[in-house]
């Protein structure tokens, strides 16, 4: 596994290109509004985009939580997407109180209170597929909606622990389908699951 | 059977995030490569050692939490 730490966004860009392959306007278009891209075992960094020790904690612990999870599930990792970005946003969270920057509470606190202070929200059920998501990002934000996918996994992390959240992935891995996977981890229908976050959050607000 | 498969997969897994674990020797050296966990951190310019450090614990962190 190779970490590549860039210093600014143009070293980052430039270094994902020549990386990955890709000429520097696809770099540029896979890298908008994020600082890190990964590959195969590869994990392009831009540094000046988590300039507080919290925010490095809390990047790599992400992007390491997506390596993990393509090693398991291949390609079909992001089959549902507020499943893998907010595992890996759960785990992000996990690792940084770990290492004492803030608590779990205080995540989860933060993460509903911006969920409930907003006016437009979108659900679990509406940021399934690649296009849903993309589609969120523009309507309710890249914060908002990676919150909603945060705290739906972190509340799965709560209740079930981390290997029930490994194990949804290895289910994709051996072929099963999202449902499948979801209801033999968790021994829930993921519909179900997504309503009851829903309710939670309307409550809160 | 698949019951069995699905436990075995989910074992090599965690043998190698701790054979990564145990092998792994952290050896810090300015604006070069650090090794951590069997992570290799490559250095770009400017990059600092207390940025290095950073992402080497978020590192040693994960590989730990999984």
């Amino acid at each position: 596994m190779t970490i590549v730490l860039t210093r600014n966004r143009k070293a980052f860009l430039s270094e994902a290109a020549t990386r990955f392959g890709i000429s520097e306007f696809e770099a540029n278009r896979v890298g908008k509004g994020v600082d890190a891209l990964a590959g195969n075992a590869l994990i392009v960094i831009n540094a000046d985009g988590a300039p507080t020790p919290r925010q490095r904690t809390f990047l790599l612990a992400h992007e390491l939580t997506h390596q993990y999870q393509r090693l398991l599930a291949g390609n079909r990792a992001g089959e549902v997407k507020w499943m893998i970005e907010g595992m890996a946003e759960a785990v992000g969270a996990q690792v940084v109180a770990r290492q004492g920057f803030m608590s779990l509470e205080q995540y989860k606190a933060n993460w509903q209170t911006g969920i409930s202070s907003a006016e437009k929200k979108p659900s679990l059920s509406q940021l399934r597929t690649s296009q849903d998501w993309s589609s969120a990002l523009s309507v309710y934000g890249t914060g908002l909606t990676y919150k909603t996918a945060g705290l739906g996994n972190l509340i799965l992390l709560e209740k079930y622990g981390v290997q029930r959240l490994v194990k949804y992935f290895a289910e994709l891995g051996k072929g099963r389908s999202a449902g499948e996977s979801f209801l033999n981890s968790f021994e829930l229908d993921m519909p179900y699951f997504e309503k009851d976050i829903e309710i939670l959050v309307r409550k809160a607000s | 059977m698949k019951f069995r498969s699905s436990r075995a997969k989910y074992w090599v897994l965690i043998c190698l995030l701790s054979i990564a674990l145990l092998t792994g020797c952290a050896s810090a050296s300015s604006g070069g490569d650090n090794k951590t966990n069997g992570i290799l951190i490559e250095c770009g310019a400017d990059i600092s050692q207390d940025e290095v450090a950073d992402f080497g614990r978020s590192a040693d962190e994960t590989v730990k939490y999984y």
